[in-house]
């Protein structure tokens, strides 16, 4: 896979170089792949493979290896948001009073007793 | 061709006037929409990020859902939502995938059929269609005086493998604006993502990406911020309010639309924004210009 050349258009577009010089949009492809910072350093923008001259999609791979890392560099939230996405369906705390809410503004009632089941029954909760 | 929204949690938990506003829209153009309730989240970057047969499965369940109902098109309002359901509905044209998909989906009684049409589109590629952005032109009724930038939702654009859309089209939002007679100031930060993802991975980072962003919007001299996704509504509306005294605020473009068809700042839930205020002021004065 390793067809990157090194040239740094993936490092110019990527919006998370503005806040340290971390490069792990392109040293993915180079670096130890046990790097907990690939939580934190990417923000699934696709800047990177958009401005990728080899076609090669850093977003993707860093995704690939978040995949396959241990559970213990998982940022606690995120797992809490993925422990409430099996269990209700929805990452966030979408309630009865959420539900007041949208039918106030007319829009269709949830049937979070439906969707709540089903997930659970598809996720072996 | 059935319609439907698919509005996600972020919004439903957030932002629900970003539904109402598309909804309204969506109904003076009298498409044939179809209310869906039992639509799950779409799992996220969240879901993507850990397992993403998970991810495939959760939005399955959306899409034979969608597909029980006749519905031929959804209608997405976030960019993550977007990409993902994009995503599953490509991997899902992969057999193996799909036998797995579906003995899981047996479970509750749901199937998923590949061969059945069914498309994902993001509000602003729907209202950019030519026969729907025509029909749209002509239910303009009022030119709305502002001067807004524009924060494009990086994941509907991006990538152009998922999104199936090229360059030329990362004006959907902007042209859409311009087209009421709503002016448009460049903005920096307009194609390169608001950061909003990072909120849930990382929020100091998320709030220093954000503090770069709000400086140079204050610099475009827009007067609002027009978004279409709620991860940008929440950098540029709540947390630009905590980290800084000088907002810009920021609006759902919906809203702008619904506005220049015709709808009240009441029906477009204009207050519900952090920032009504500002904004009642900068529409009331437009419209006291516009006569």
């Amino acid at each position: 896979m390793n067809e990157c050349k090194e040239c740094g258009a993936c490092t110019n577009a990527c919006p998370l170089n503005e806040y340290d010089e971390n490069y792990i949009v392109y040293k993915i492809f180079f670096g130890p792949e046990k790097d907990f910072k690939l939580w934190t350093r990417c923000c699934s923008c696709f800047l990177c493979e958009e401005n990728c001259p080899y076609g090669l999609n850093p977003r993707e791979e860093i995704f690939k290896i978040r995949r396959n890392s241990d559970r213990s560099n998982i940022p606690p939230r995120i797992i809490k948001y993925y422990e409430n996405i099996k269990r209700t369906g929805f990452v966030f705390n979408i309630d009865e009073y959420v539900n007041e809410e949208r039918i106030e503004y007319g829009l269709v009632k949830l049937n979070l007793d439906r969707i709540k089941s089903e997930v659970n029954k598809l996720f072996n909760i | 061709m059935k319609y439907t929204i698919f509005p996600g949690c972020l919004i439903s938990y957030r932002f629900p006037e970003y539904e109402k506003s598309a909804k309204l829209i969506l109904q003076k153009l009298e498409v044939e929409f179809i209310p869906v309730d039992s639509f799950s989240c779409c799992g996220s970057q969240v879901l993507e990020s850990i397992d993403d047969e998970k991810m495939v499965l959760l939005n399955a369940r959306n899409l034979a859902i969608a597909q029980e109902l006749d519905i031929g098109s959804i209608i997405t309002l976030c960019g993550s939502c977007t990409h993902i359901l994009k995503k599953s509905l490509i991997k899902l044209h992969d057999n193996k995938i799909l036998k797995r998909i579906n003995k899981k989906l047996r479970l509750i009684g749901l199937k998923f059929f590949p061969k059945k049409k069914i498309e994902i589109i993001h509000i602003a590629e729907f209202l950019n269609k030519k026969e729907i952005f025509q029909k749209f032109q002509n239910l303009v009724v009022k030119k709305l005086e502002i001067n807004i930038a524009v924060q494009n939702p990086c994941m509907v654009l991006r990538p152009s493998s998922i999104s199936n859309l090229e360059l030329k089209d990362r004006k959907i939002i902007r042209n859409l604006l311009t087209s009421t007679g709503i002016t448009a100031s460049s903005y920096r930060y307009m194609n390169r993502c608001c950061g909003g993802t990072m909120l849930a991975f990382d929020d100091s980072i998320a709030k220093d990406l954000g503090k770069l962003r709000y400086k140079e919007l204050q610099k475009s001299g827009a007067n609002i911020l027009a978004v279409g996704c709620p991860n940008c509504q929440l950098m540029y509306s709540i947390y630009q309010n905590m980290l800084v005294d000088d907002v810009v605020p920021s609006i759902f473009f919906t809203q702008l639309l619904g506005l220049s068809i015709g709808f009240s700042q009441k029906d477009m839930e204009i207050d519900k924004n952090i920032n009504t205020e500002i904004i009642s002021k900068i529409l009331n004065n437009s419209i006291k210009n516009n006569g």
